[in-house]
């Protein structure tokens, strides 16, 4: 888990906000509390952690919050804390893809569990962020005739078959072959089709 | 045929009724006097006075007897009708009869006056409406004697007989003399003191006095009734111009001994009866006034200064009054004095005719009335039937609008409840929530040795500001739920009673269930809302009904009464399967119900609504069968305290 992961608490009620907060800090976690969504959305710098948010908000409601982080493409794991535990709300708000829904009151195990899940999705997720990041970069560097050469190696097919399709010499292919390659800092095969993969372009 | 009378006809018909019925009446009045005459039978004891005038209407005086062979000539009677001959219109004839001959002769009006004894006449005066004119009376020092009585007489040294009991067994004589002994009177002293003749003891006439005495003197007989005084008269007429005391008249007075001796002022003679008025003479009911008037006036004509005491002849003073004869004698029948006013001019059978004709004729027109006013009656009826049954239509109309109102308000309330409910469940789950998070997040920086006693206040801290938060929470709810919407006037709980009672009635009816009211009378007012108090006695007696839905002859009673001096209860008792202990305590919880359908918030809601009236709403059940709700409320001189308190605490 990386340190400076964030658990963001989101609920109107103070008191509720506040014991929360004290206890996700008991566990060593750094908290930063919100009175309502909107503050929460105005102030997200893309920290990586996660979001403990009550549904009935005044205001915008912890629901339309989940499709504005939706929409703003912010991926951190939601976990709504409510008082007015129904089942069609639970199921909304999971298939929304929300992390967790917990009800209140709850126990704090539970909680903090669930936090902590969270945060380690979120890791993962950011590292994943990062990596197709990066990827989405070296594709960048790469010039037209080594893309073209990306896509037919990752297809499978011999320099001789790629030479004759782009009607140039098997020489050139291997040339271009190689900066690709390096480019892409994949050392095999294999490993140029995962990146491209994760990269989904192609 | 007849419905199709109109009005104009039925007053027509209407009218002609009403003057028959005068006419009737006015054929029955004794607008004039006409006189009657009858003629008079002559029987074997019947002597004819001669009459020196044959032109004189002839009268005839049947008088009791019980001597057969009694006749005028040298009777206590003649110088009665010497007197009564004197008139110049009339001549009367006496007619010795016994009693029964004298009924018979009555019965057939063959007597134009009749003289008897006091007991037969009070006997007949009603049946054969004979009418007494004058009693026979007896002239004795200006003191008239017009009563009898009878006096029992033994030998003075006769120590066997000291009161009548000691009659029993002995030979008793009766004494005669021209009938002066009355049979019926005679019958009625003699069962007064259980002495019955041939049962228990032997009685003999005697017609003679002298006869008698001697008998009695040799012990032929053991006693001698007689009339009273009639023993010493005896003597007197030996000596005509003595005039002494009774007594004096008779050496056998001192010898002799009168058993039961009373003294009475009417008479003065000792008796051992009773006494009785005198004989009458009584006028029969054809007989006019005029007459009477005329036989009377003879009568009385005495000539006291002459009229010697015990004069053998019968005088006559002014009537004396019967009834007390008639009380005693036959308690049956009814005590009126003969009314005279009752004749009639008409001869019997042209009456009889006449009034068979009119009541016929009335009859008809009865019938015809009847009949038509059966097709009003039939008509009547089936306007009330339609009438009943719209009341009854409107009285269901109204018990279902004063459900809805009831179950609209009961609705309102809960639905508001219901919003509070989930707002509250909400507001509530707020400070729960955070004081189980602190009290939680305490425990945990415990176990993990992480706490610092500063945390660790805080989070108390926190956990009880949150408690009180909650605690107010709760105490809103409380003074909203207290509040709500009352409009509170004085009322009685009586006519609150009573209107409930008129609503619920068909309900009562459907499911056959009694209601029994006991309700004390002035008591004082209520300070209450009408409404919502008629919503908890509906509630309440709505239970009662329900519960008793498979009792054979469910009862309700519904009590009123004053309690405790500034309290009154009203309890709603069933007769029912009663409470079990278990639900006994929950009934009153909100959403506590028995019932397969139903939201148990009745009892909560009523409870609530006393409990704003500053009453309590409580159940127990019966000693033997059922339950009983019950709730109080202060009266008025309560609320007036209270305010008054409030006054002074402000």
């Amino acid at each position: 888990m990386s340190n400076d992961a964030i658990v963001f608490v989101v609920d109107d009620d103070e008191a509720v906000r506040q014991s929360t907060a004290w206890l996700i800090e008991s566990i060593g976690l750094k908290v930063i509390t919100f009175i309502s969504a909107d503050e929460f959305l105005e102030n997200y710098n893309n920290e990586s952690g996660c979001v403990v948010m009550d549904v009935r908000m005044p205001g915008m409601s912890g629901l339309e919050a989940q499709e504005e982080m939706k929409s703003r493409k912010i991926s951190l794991p939601l976990i709504f804390i409510t008082g007015h535990g129904d089942v069609p709300m639970a199921v909304r708000a999971l298939k929304r893809g929300a992390f967790d829904f917990i009800e209140k009151p709850f126990n704090d195990q539970i909680l903090l569990d669930s936090v902590q899940r969270g945060l380690k999705h979120s890791d993962e997720v950011m590292k994943s962020l990062i990596k197709h990041q990066s990827i989405d970069k070296r594709i960048a560097t790469l010039t037209p005739r080594e893309k073209e050469v990306m896509m037919r190696v990752t297809q499978g097919k011999p320099n001789k078959v790629i030479a004759h399709e782009l009607n140039v010499s098997i020489k050139t292919v291997e040339v271009h072959r190689a900066r690709m390659m390096e480019k892409m800092e994949a050392h095999s095969v294999a490993e140029l089709v995962k990146t491209t993969l994760i990269s989904g372009q192609f | 045929m007849l419905l199709l009378l109109t009005p104009r006809i039925k007053f027509f018909y209407a009218s002609l009724n009403f003057l028959l019925l005068i006419v009737y009446c006015l054929l029955l009045s004794p607008a004039y006097g006409q006189e009657l005459s009858f003629e008079e039978e002559n029987t074997a004891n019947t002597i004819t006075a001669p009459t020196s005038d044959t032109k004189k209407i002839q009268l005839s005086i049947g008088i009791l007897s019980y001597t057969p062979s009694a006749s005028l000539k040298n009777s206590p009677w003649e110088e009665t009708f010497a007197r009564l001959n004197t008139h110049q219109k009339y001549h009367f004839s006496p007619i010795f009869l016994s009693s029964e001959q004298l009924i018979d002769a009555l019965e057939n009006d063959r007597l134009d006056f009749v003289i008897c004894d006091a007991i037969s006449y009070a006997n007949f005066a009603k049946q054969h409406g004979i009418l007494r004119l004058l009693t026979r009376s007896n002239y004795y020092s200006e003191q008239i004697i017009s009563s009898e009585g009878l006096s029992v007489h033994v030998l003075n040294n006769n120590s066997k007989i000291s009161q009548l009991n000691d009659l029993k067994n002995k030979n008793i004589g009766i004494l005669d003399v021209n009938s002066s002994m009355s049979r019926l009177f005679l019958d009625y002293f003699l069962s007064q003191n259980k002495l019955f003749p041939n049962d228990n003891i032997f009685l003999e006439i005697i017609n003679n006095t002298q006869d008698a005495l001697n008998q009695l003197y040799t012990g032929q007989i053991d006693a001698l009734i007689s009339k009273s005084g009639l023993i010493y008269s005896f003597k007197h007429q030996e000596n005509s111009t003595d005039r002494k005391t009774p007594e004096s008249f008779s050496p056998y007075a001192q010898k002799l001994r009168i058993l039961n001796p009373h003294q009475n002022w009417q008479i003065p003679f000792l008796h051992s009866s009773i006494l009785i008025p005198e004989w009458p003479i009584a006028k029969s009911w054809f007989i006019d006034e005029t007459l009477a008037n005329d036989v009377i006036t003879s009568l009385l004509d005495n000539d006291i200064e002459s009229a010697s005491f015990f004069s053998d002849q019968y005088q006559w003073s002014i009537a004396k009054n019967y009834n007390a004869v008639s009380k005693l004698f036959f308690p049956d029948k009814i005590q009126q004095e003969y009314n005279t006013e009752s004749s009639d001019n008409f001869s019997p059978k042209i009456q009889y005719w006449l009034s068979f004709i009119i009541i016929c004729f009335l009859v008809i027109m009865l019938i015809l009335h009847l009949h038509s006013s059966k097709g009003l009656n039939s008509k009547l009826t089936l306007s009330k039937e339609s009438l009943e049954q719209e009341i009854k239509e409107r009285q269901f109309a109204q018990e279902q609008a004063l459900n809805h109102q009831a179950e609209l308000a009961h609705v309102a309330r809960l639905s508001t409840m219901g919003e509070m409910a989930s707002g509250l469940a909400h507001e509530l789950n707020q400070p729960l929530s955070a004081i189980n998070t602190y009290v939680q997040g305490s425990i945990r920086r415990i176990n993990m040795g992480t706490d610092k006693p500063e945390d660790l206040i805080y989070a108390l801290q926190q956990t009880a500001q949150q408690a009180e938060r909650a605690a107010g929470i709760i105490r809103r709810l409380r003074s909203f739920v207290r509040k709500g919407e009352s409009h509170k006037t004085y009322s009685d709980i009586n006519h609150l009673v009573n209107e409930v009672n008129h609503f619920l009635e068909i309900q009562l009816k459907n499911k056959s269930v009694k209601l029994v009211l006991e309700l004390e009378n002035d008591l004082p007012p209520i300070l209450a809302d009408i409404i919502q108090i008629e919503q908890v006695l509906i509630n309440l007696l709505k239970n009662a009904i329900e519960s008793m839905s498979e009792i054979e002859n469910p009862e309700i009673i519904l009590r009123t009464k004053r309690r405790d001096h500034n309290l009154i209860e009203l309890c709603v008792i069933d007769s029912g399967h009663g409470i079990s202990k278990d639900k006994l305590k929950r009934i009153f919880n909100p959403f506590f119900t028995t019932k397969s359908s139903g939201m148990g918030m009745g009892l909560s809601i009523s409870s609530s609504i006393i409990e704003a009236h500053n009453g309590t709403l409580y159940a127990k059940n019966n000693p033997i069968l059922g339950a009983q709700f019950c709730f109080t409320l202060p009266t008025q001189e309560e609320f007036n305290q209270e305010e008054m308190l409030h006054k002074q605490s402000t």
